[in-house]
């Protein structure tokens, strides 16, 4: 626990402000255990309850002006929910706000998977050429039309994109059976897939028509205004079933961190865990790129804040992951419509403009160290 | 602590999803009292698809604002004040005709900016705001993922969304494009007077090449945007400027290497040497060697920019050079409603013995001081000097 150098003063504080009866009942350890623990929560409860007011911020921001009085009234009164402030408050500002509390979320609660089985700071989801894969997809789909998914309908460009998402973690599953790949021979295979698929969306645009090649490039940039509610619920709906998954593997996930020696020692068949959940970072992260796009940065960035939040430990960092991403990403949302008001300013790029000085700071903060 | 946030989390989520049809359901509402409101009449767009529009349109939110040169022409001066709101495109890639056009209506500054699709900035819920009678959409956004969507939620906001065409088919679509335009502003008759006049000059061509037997002039199209330091995009007859050389009766060398857009490899071109080249022009202030034409050119610096194009490398060689066959034609021709002047500029500049007495210049101007309603200035097409 090397962030948390601060705390024995804090514990000796605490303990001197013990009863004798308390001091005799637990051991000092213990003690130290249930402070940092508790500090821990205490964290997650303030992210959960700034993200719940950003995401009153995001739905009460767009360029037309409605008052906080008629969003809250709209929102918990029913009844209210008609004609068109209901209309552009449920219809239009809700799901994406909901949308970049999702995808801000996923997406970093993915990164934090990935460089934790990868033991690598530098992973993101993309690290496995995802977001490239994705975008070969959806290229694929808007120079090629209907013809390739006919029963996709609307969903065309996202279920390709979402496909060939799949396809990277299948590459790179398939090379795991004939070797088991160390985490180094992973990330340099996800480089040389992600090369791959870069190729190829180039090669697309470059087939492209003047029209497609636009649509491709607007996909590429990232983007929340596509969300609506089927897309909201699928996301919502995959985020709930790989989440739990994570937070089962905590433990497992904790000791990977030791070194992948230890972990084995632990009685952990590491190679079998990396892959499993490399299947769910992908579905997850796939998902996500689907009906956004490639929005970057946070699935690097929000965990590492996380990190200095809350350490290690996977069952405090997993969730802190979540709200740091979700709390990157709802933040974007909102400077998205305020930049230029009436228009929507890309959401990816203003991640990575809050996002690096976030993490710039939090990295040179003294006594704390980057492992 | 983390399952029971977990749980939270997800259960909140699944109410949110379960709820969706109580949103849609007021929705509906919404859609009801405008239809109560005022009968629509039903209109075909260029998709194909059959919208109910109330007619005619008195508030119009155009999502591409280069759609103000056909709105300006069938709906003259007043169409301004019934265009509520627009996208950035217009500010974004033709400041010359935004300032040509401020000059003269002033009032377009206040014209609310919606965003535009392809910078990923065009904002739906500041169209709900604006409450319009009908969106127009360019056909070319039909390959947006997510657009059908943004129609779907228009629709249940009672907003009718109509596609128009100057683009992806420039000589089949400008007509009923401009025909359904008339039918929003309620000006049929200056539309039916505009696409007369337009298919009587694209006749022009057409009849007399169809007469012609040897058609086998060759061509090169280039986008001057890039300058004459870097070649810009050519253009397949699939798509753009590269379709005016096949409605001008020319061979394209660029079909059959270019799918549909991209640079030519100099030495291609050098190889296939067309008997004439034409480099398009417009305002790119990005590029200083890019070719310029349109409402704030003038002739003498336009043509020696256009003379700059001519001393490339390896250039000296191409007999379109040495035979001072190298034109510049205005970009917008390959999108605009007057496309008419650019296919007969190529035609006269491919075979201008068949077409010695047609001058495409005279017949554009003529259009523009009939249709539209701002003065006529600049240039539009221009030669190589003897």
């Amino acid at each position: 626990m090397k962030g948390s150098c601060r705390f024995p003063t804090a514990v000796s504080g605490c303990w001197n402000l013990m009863t004798e009866t308390d001091k005799k009942r637990i051991s000092p350890s213990r003690a130290l255990y249930r402070i940092i623990t508790g500090r821990k929560k205490t964290m997650l409860t303030v992210l959960l309850l700034i993200i719940m007011l950003l995401l009153m911020g995001d739905i009460v921001t767009g360029p037309v002006p409605l008052s906080l009085k008629t969003v809250i009234r709209s929102l918990f009164m029913p009844g209210h929910a008609e004609g068109m402030s209901g209309f552009i408050i449920w219809r239009l500002r809700l799901p994406v706000a909901l949308m970049a509390i999702l995808a801000g979320g996923g997406l970093s609660a993915a990164g934090a998977e990935m460089q934790t089985i990868l033991n690598n700071p530098l992973a993101s989801p993309f690290t496995m050429g995802v977001s490239a894969a994705a975008g070969f997809g959806a290229a694929l789909a808007i120079v090629l039309g209907v013809g390739i998914l006919p029963w996709a309908g609307p969903f065309l460009v996202p279920a390709n994109a979402f496909l060939f998402s799949l396809l990277t973690s299948a590459l790179v599953l398939a090379l795991n059976g004939r070797r088991e790949l160390s985490s180094e021979t992973m990330v340099l295979a996800g480089i040389a897939v992600l090369f791959l698929f870069q190729s190829g969306i180039a090669v697309l645009e470059f087939f492209a028509a003047e029209e497609q090649l636009q649509a491709i490039v607007f996909w590429l940039f990232g983007s929340l205004t596509k969300t609506t509610w089927p897309r909201l619920g699928i996301t919502a709906l995959v985020c709930g079933i790989v989440l739990p998954l994570f937070a089962k593997e905590a433990w497992k996930l904790t000791a990977l961190r030791l070194g992948d020696a230890k972990a084995v020692s632990l009685g952990i068949n590491v190679g079998h865990l990396r892959m499993r959940i490399l299947v769910l970072i992908s579905l997850l992260t796939g998902t996500i790129v689907a009906f956004t796009g490639t929005i970057g940065f946070i699935g690097l960035a929000g965990p590492h804040i996380a990190r200095m939040f809350t350490g290690e430990d996977q069952r405090f960092f997993l969730p802190a992951s979540f709200l740091c991403g979700s709390l990157l990403l709802s933040l974007a949302s909102i400077l998205s419509k305020i930049v230029i008001p009436g228009t929507i300013f890309p959401p990816g790029v203003i991640t990575s403009f809050i996002g690096v000085p976030f993490l710039l700071v939090l990295l040179l903060k003294p006594g704390r160290r980057f492992r | 602590m983390i399952k029971t946030v977990l749980r939270a989390a997800v259960a909140a989520l699944f109410m949110l999803t379960a709820a969706l049809p109580v949103f849609a359901g007021g929705a509906t509402e919404l859609q009801k009292s405008t239809e109560e409101r005022q009968a629509a009449t039903p209109i075909t767009d260029l998709a194909g698809r059959v919208v109910e529009v109330k007619l005619p349109a008195e508030r119009i939110v155009l999502a591409s604002s280069r759609h103000l040169h056909e709105f300006a022409a069938v709906g003259g001066a007043e169409v301004f004040d019934r265009i509520c709101g627009w996208g950035s495109d217009l500010k974004l890639y033709d400041m010359d005709t935004y300032r040509t056009y401020k000059e003269a209506f002033p009032q377009i500054d206040e014209i609310r900016d919606i965003g535009y699709h392809y910078k990923g900035t065009f904002s739906l819920e500041a169209v709900v705001g604006l409450a319009p009678d009908v969106v127009v959409f360019p056909l070319w956004l039909q390959s947006q993922d997510g657009i059908d969507a943004d129609i779907e939620v228009l629709a249940q906001a009672g907003i009718p969304v109509v596609y128009i065409d100057y683009y992806i088919d420039p000589f089949n679509h400008p007509v009923p494009s401009s025909l359904i335009i008339g039918q929003l502003l309620g000006k049929q008759e200056r539309a039916k007077e505009i696409t007369d006049y337009y298919e009587q000059q694209i006749q022009v061509v057409t009849d007399r090449l169809n007469e012609c037997e040897s058609r086998d002039v060759t061509a090169y199209i280039e986008s001057g945007s890039k300058g004459s330091l870097e070649y810009g995009n050519t253009y397949s007859s699939a798509q753009g400027l590269g379709a005016l050389i096949a409605k001008g009766g020319g061979i394209n060398i660029a079909d059959g290497i270019i799918q549909n857009t991209g640079p030519i490899n100099p030495e291609y071109l050098l190889e296939a040497d067309p008997d004439a080249i034409i480099i398009s022009g417009s305002y790119w202030p990005a590029n200083e060697t890019s070719m310029r034409l349109g409402y704030h050119a003038e002739e003498a610096s336009s043509r020696a920019l256009l003379e700059n194009f001519t001393h490339r490398e390896g250039w000296k060689f191409l007999k379109a050079v040495q035979n001072k066959r190298v034109y510049s034609l205005f970009h917008g021709f390959s999108f605009r409603i007057y496309n008419f002047a650019g296919i007969q500029a190529v035609a006269c500049w491919l075979y201008p013995e068949l077409f010695a007495d047609v001058d495409p210049a005279e017949n554009f101007r003529e259009f523009h001081e009939r249709f539209m309603p701002v003065p006529y200035s600049g240039v539009w097409m221009l030669e190589l000097d003897d």
